[in-house]
């Protein structure tokens, strides 16, 4: 279970996230939709470690763990993972060297013996093709000059390797077209099970159609103001975050 | 950026005591009386027994070398070294002459095995180990040469460069200071007054050397200076690879490391020359540590010729080297592809010449310069066409990463271009490695000191890629383990 | 005051040594600031004397052999009448000339007032002369400034021999549209050495333009530095425009300090000289500030063109870069050495510079050394140099066209410099001077250049 209580993280003294609570048990997909500047991707990126973060208070459990003890890469292979709205580009390093490093810590910290070559070679092939990667976008250095469309696709196929218990994604949708984006999302239901919860951070309802979740929130001035089901971002997208936000206040 | 404020810290507390190869082995050796002079010369002609032309032309180089002074247009600051406080001979007590493997004194024996050096032959033979021919210099003298019948068979002549002034003295006298004359520099004339050993290669024409070549020097001794000296010869269509590996041990004073490597390619052969460069760096103050003061050149004299220099440099306290290409012959080409890893109080000023002066040259250079610490890195280079260099062709690119600010990165390339076709591209950057590369990495799971890793090899692999197969494993470790140093 | 030369000089040391002998005991007796740094700097250039190849910034420029004599004029030609006649045989002036510009226009090291217009000079520019004496505080704290860290035996020849020059200073928050001009004419055979100082105060806006030109063929030498001052959130932009005669020898020095959160805008089109030399030193002193130096060479004949910069950065966040282009043909030469220095403190410097060379003869040389030295780790910095002539791929591809093999190489030649031209901010001085350099370059043809 991945719960987040209470938690106050500010930047360069600017309060973002505000006694902020959420609690997502396996296998649900909760969506948190919200307007510019509402936190949301604060909210991604203090979960999963980035350091800039002034975290005053609060916690982010993670099967009874809190993960803000914890360094990036310890959270990470515990089973958070982070979709990035913009994946970085690292010059010089193959895809597939990335891979192979990131599945390597992760089989370690499991206990899980580390695959030989063709294994690996195996399963990056399997996983690859259903995504439409092709074996030389994996060589390629790692989202050097990949297209918009293909850094996404390349973050969904490492959280299919990497097999995490909580998937934030964070505006997985921005920057794709339509093609892309149904592509992305067959990759992220292909992943929905029972064990697996995703928080779909996004500022557009139209990710939805494709990801149905299970809960909607609707984030402003860095905590939720409204919960609902799926039919909660369908209102949304009729009457825009004004209202909700007037309410509020 | 609290990441890389963190790696920097990382990067403070290096552990640069803790470099590998700094034991030493307690061997007795035979030293010439401290002090460069005449007699000191002559001492070192006798112990190698050679003919008296090679004695005259180490006076000769003396005499010059005393009329040259000390340059200090490099990038480098340290106190002037005191010439005549060095050995300039130092041997292992009973090692002369060593016929077999059996003659050889078991301590360093075990010294290269520590070293992973591959010195049995029956390991080779019975495939144990990769298939590489080794000359072994242990201070001032090569200890161990091995495969040399099985070479001999294919008309190469692989020895140390004493044994080749007194067996092949008419291809050492027909080459030797033909590429790097005597007076070329300050320690090329010192090197040629007192060199001790090295290796010699001959490759006869249209001979593929059917194994890499390798030297691996050692400076073992306290006090001593290693004045080697290196020559390959690749007659006509003629290929060889070669390496070279240094190490040193830990010592508190400085030592010097002055060599020449001289390389001739003549119509259609092929040189690739690759070191791995590990001397002692001296320690996280600044104690101690080699003076790599090294000048090494490449003569591209025949037609279609090549010759590729790659390069890792970690070690050495200050490094002084600019491996070069002679382009004197029609349609030839060099390369040059160089790591350069600085860390601590490590001072690195090294490039490369790329003179074009056939037609149709060719020639590019990759340089990729790390600085971490308070180290000063920093890239020379000149690219120069001669007016009838038509189409002369080079490529340059420079990048510098620098790791804390405490480090400085320098490029200085020197471009002149003296004909209307010769087209020279050059592109320099230098950056920083970015937070958010290293939070991708580590919320992939991977330790930020893995990352780091990775990122500075994705950095490198341009170079990486250019090192033989067995040789860019031991240099990927080697940046692994720079930066084990260095970012903590 | 004394020096004597030494035997091992050649003639053009020694006459200049002496000319400076002769010129520095004239301030003996004097203790005003200006005296004081000519007494100074006559002490270290007489030390030093003109910088040799030995030095690592001279090492592809022989001044000694562009060099051997100070020209002496054994005629006097007149300077011309009038303002309107002056303008007018200035193809380039009666262009770009507007009505409320201000003209301040030296010839051969003297003001001229009957050819200059300062009545546009008021609105906080103040405008004084070197030679009127009473240099202005301001004038001379720049100064003494400069003279304290320089290290150039040109910088001190100048100083030692400044004779004239302007010193303008432009008040916090004034904005002009117009142009200043700072004309330089060459009429006479001789020796001249310009200094003049412009101080731009906070929040200002100022547009400088610099034209060197030759009235004849006459036979100069000069040196000519300007200091430059920029206060906090200023903005210039500095167009300079020379052509001189094949037998001109001069010195250009430009000093920049620029303030916080300032744009300094910075631009060079270089013809003709036997030997020109264009050292420029500009410094990001304050965050923000945004440098852009750029140029165009064009050479032909013997001549000698090097352009030696200097970029530092001693402020966090700031940006610069450089774009040169020249073009080589006859028995021409040019050097660039562009040297970007990033200082600790400076981080987040963003530096870009690119050298560009088109050379048209086989007889042509272009060395070029762009240097980065850098001592901050989060900076972006980089520069690019090529050297070549015209892509042979380009121009078959335009004569397969039906283009003609001169015209095709017009054509490519115009392409090399098009995109720095859209350098200069002001778009009518951009036009102008565009259709100047397309004239220049009209005449190119079997790879040769008329400039």
């Amino acid at each position: 279970m991945f719960e987040i209580k209470n938690l106050n993280a500010s930047i360069q003294d600017k309060q973002i996230l505000k006694d902020f609570n959420l609690k997502v048990n396996p296998g649900e997909v909760h969506a948190i939709m919200g307007p510019n500047g509402s936190g949301k991707s604060t909210l991604a990126h203090v979960c999963a470690g980035r350091e800039e973060y002034e975290i005053s208070s609060g916690s982010v459990g993670l099967d009874g763990i809190n993960l803000l003890d914890l360094e990036p890469e310890e959270r990470a292979v515990r089973g958070l993972f982070l979709a990035f709205q913009y994946p970085v580009e690292i010059p010089g390093v193959a895809s597939m060297t990335f891979l192979k490093s990131a599945l390597s810590a992760h089989y370690k910290f499991n206990g899980k013996k580390e695959l030989t070559i063709p294994e690996f070679m195996k399963l990056i092939k399997e996983k690859s093709n259903s995504l439409n990667i092709s074996d030389d976008m994996i060589k390629r250095p790692l989202n050097v000059g990949f297209s918009g469309g293909e850094k996404k696709r390349n973050e969904v196929l490492q959280m299919t390797l990497l097999e995490p218990k909580i998937c934030i994604l964070d505006e997985t949708d921005s920057g794709l077209d339509i093609d892309a984006l149904r592509l992305v999302a067959n990759g992220v239901n292909l992943l929905r099970s029972k064990e697996r919860s995703f928080v779909v951070i996004t500022h557009y309802q139209r990710l939805l159609d494709y990801i149905e979740p299970d809960f909607v929130h609707i984030m402003a001035d860095g905590k939720i103001i409204e919960t609902g089901d799926k039919n909660l971002a369908l209102d949304l997208e009729k009457t825009g975050y004004n209202d909700y936000i007037e309410k509020d206040i | 950026m609290p990441a890389i404020k963190e790696t920097v810290e990382q990067v403070l507390d290096i552990d640069v005591d803790n470099y590998k190869y700094g034991w030493s082995t307690d061997l007795e050796s035979e030293r010439a009386p401290k002090g460069l002079s005449k007699d000191v010369i002559k001492f070192i002609s006798n112990k190698k027994e050679e003919p008296e032309w090679m004695l005259e032309w180490r006076y000769d180089a003396y005499e010059r070398f005393l009329t040259m002074k000390e340059p200090d247009w490099a990038k480098v600051s340290y106190p002037r070294m005191d010439l005549n406080d060095i050995y300039y001979y130092s041997a292992p007590k009973n090692t002369e002459g060593p016929e077999s493997l059996d003659e050889i004194d078991p301590e360093i024996l075990k010294t290269y095995e520590k070293l992973g050096i591959p010195l049995k032959e029956q390991e080779f033979l019975a495939g144990i180990k990769n298939n590489i021919a080794v000359d072994a210099v242990f201070d001032s003298v090569s200890v161990v040469t091995t495969f040399k019948e099985k070479l001999a068979e294919v008309g190469i002549i692989f020895c140390p460069i004493s044994e080749a002034i007194k067996e092949h003295p008419d291809l050492v006298k027909k080459y030797i200071s033909s590429v790097v004359p005597k007076s070329d520099n300050y320690y090329a004339a010192l090197n040629s007054a007192v060199f001790t050993d090295g290796s010699f290669v001959y490759i006869p024409p249209n001979v593929r050397c059917p194994m890499e070549l390798s030297t691996y020097f050692r400076i073992n001794d306290v006090n001593t200076g290693q004045f080697e000296r290196t020559l390959i010869i690749a007659d006509k269509g003629s290929y060889v690879s070669y390496l070279e590996g240094c190490t040193a041990p830990k010592r508190d004073e400085n030592q010097l490391h002055a060599a020449v490597v001289e390389l001739v390619a003549l119509e259609d052969a092929e040189i690739k020359y690759s070191t791995v460069q590990n001397w002692y760096p001296g320690n996280s103050e600044g104690i101690g540590g080699i003076y790599n003061f090294v000048t090494k050149r490449g003569d591209c004299r025949g037609d279609r010729s090549k010759i590729s220099w790659t390069q890792v440099e970690t070690g050495s306290a200050i490094t002084w080297k600019y491996p070069s290409c002679i382009l004197r012959g029609d349609g030839s080409s060099g390369e040059f592809y160089s790591i350069a890893i600085s860390n601590a109080f490590q001072q690195i000023d090294s490039g490369t010449k790329m003179v074009h002066l056939g037609k149709n040259t060719t020639s590019k250079i990759i340089s990729k310069g790390i600085s971490a610490g308070k180290s000063s890195n920093a890239y020379r280079g000149l690219v120069s066409s001669h007016k009838k260099a038509e189409n002369a062709r080079n490529f340059t690119q420079c990048d510098s990463l620098l790791i804390g600010n405490n480090c400085s990165a320098h490029t200085v390339p020197y471009i002149e271009s003296k004909n209307k076709s010769s087209i020279f591209e050059h592109e320099a950057t230098t950056s920083k490695i970015s937070d958010d590369q290293i939070f991708y990495c580590c919320q992939r799971g991977i330790g930020k000191e893995d990352a780091i890793a990775l990122i500075v090899n994705g950095f490198c692999k341009e170079v990486l890629q250019k090192l033989p197969m067995e040789f860019a494993v031991e240099a990927q470790k080697l940046i692994g383990i720079s930066l084990e140093g260095s970012v903590g | 005051m004394t020096v004597k030369p030494s035997n091992k000089t050649s003639q053009i040391d020694q006459e200049i040594l002496k000319l400076c002998n002769d010129k520095i005991d004239s301030f003996l007796d004097y203790n005003d600031d200006i005296s004081v740094i000519k007494r100074e700097a006559f002490k270290r250039y007489s030390k030093k004397g003109l910088p040799n190849r030995f030095e690592e910034s001279w090492k592809y420029t022989n001044i000694h052999k562009k060099l051997q004599n100070i020209p002496v004029s054994d005629k006097n030609y007149p300077i011309p009448l009038n303002v309107d006649n002056f303008i007018n045989s200035f193809d380039i002036m009666s262009k770009i000339k507007s009505d409320n510009d201000i003209l301040i226009v030296f010839m051969d090291g003297q003001f001229i007032p009957e050819l200059s217009m300062l009545e546009y000079s008021k609105n906080g520019i103040e405008i004084n002369f070197l030679s009127h004496g009473d240099v202005p505080r301001w004038a001379s704290e720049l100064m003494i400034n400069k003279h304290n860290v320089n290290e150039d035996p040109l910088f001190d020849l100048n100083t030692i021999l400044m004779q004239e020059g302007v010193l303008i200073n432009v008040s916090a928050n004034v904005k002009i549209d117009s142009n200043v001009y700072i004309i330089h004419i060459g009429n006479n055979d001789g020796f001249f050495n310009y200094r003049h100082v412009i101080n731009v105060g906070k929040d200002s806006h100022i547009n400088v333009t610099e034209l060197k030109v030759s009235n004849r063929v006459n036979d100069a030498l000069y040196t000519s530095s300007v200091l430059w001052n920029i206060g906090d959130n200023a903005i210039v932009n500095n167009v300079k425009y020379q052509a001189h005669n094949q037998s001109t020898v001069g010195f250009n020095q430009q000093y920049a300090d620029v303030g916080s959160g300032s744009i300094f805008n910075s631009f060079t089109i270089s013809s003709g000289s036997k030997l020109l030399r264009e050292s420029r030193n500009i410094s990001c002193n304050g965050e923000n500030s945004e440098v852009s130096i750029s140029g165009v060479n064009l050479l032909d004949g013997e001549s000698h063109i090097d352009t030696t910069l200097v970029v530092s950065h001693k402020a966090p966040n700031s940006l610069s870069k450089e774009k040169y282009k020249s073009i080589l043909s006859d028995r021409s030469r040019s050097v660039f050495q562009g040297n970007i220095v990033v200082d600790q403190i400076a981080q987040k410097t963003i530096a870009k510079q690119s050298i560009d060379a088109l050379i048209l003869s086989n007889d042509a040389e272009h060395d070029s050394k762009p240097e980065l030295e850098i001592y901050a780790d989060d900076v972006q910095c980089g520069h690019g140099a090529t050297t070549g002539q015209l892509s042979e791929d380009s121009l078959f591809y335009l004569r397969a066209r039906g283009i003609g093999e001169d015209e095709a190489r017009r054509l490519l030649v115009h392409a090399f410099i098009s995109d720095v031209m859209e350098e200069i901010q002001d778009t009518n001085l951009r036009n102008v001077l565009r259709d100047v350099m397309n004239n220049m370059l009209n005449r190119v043809s079997k790879g040769r250049l008329n400039v």
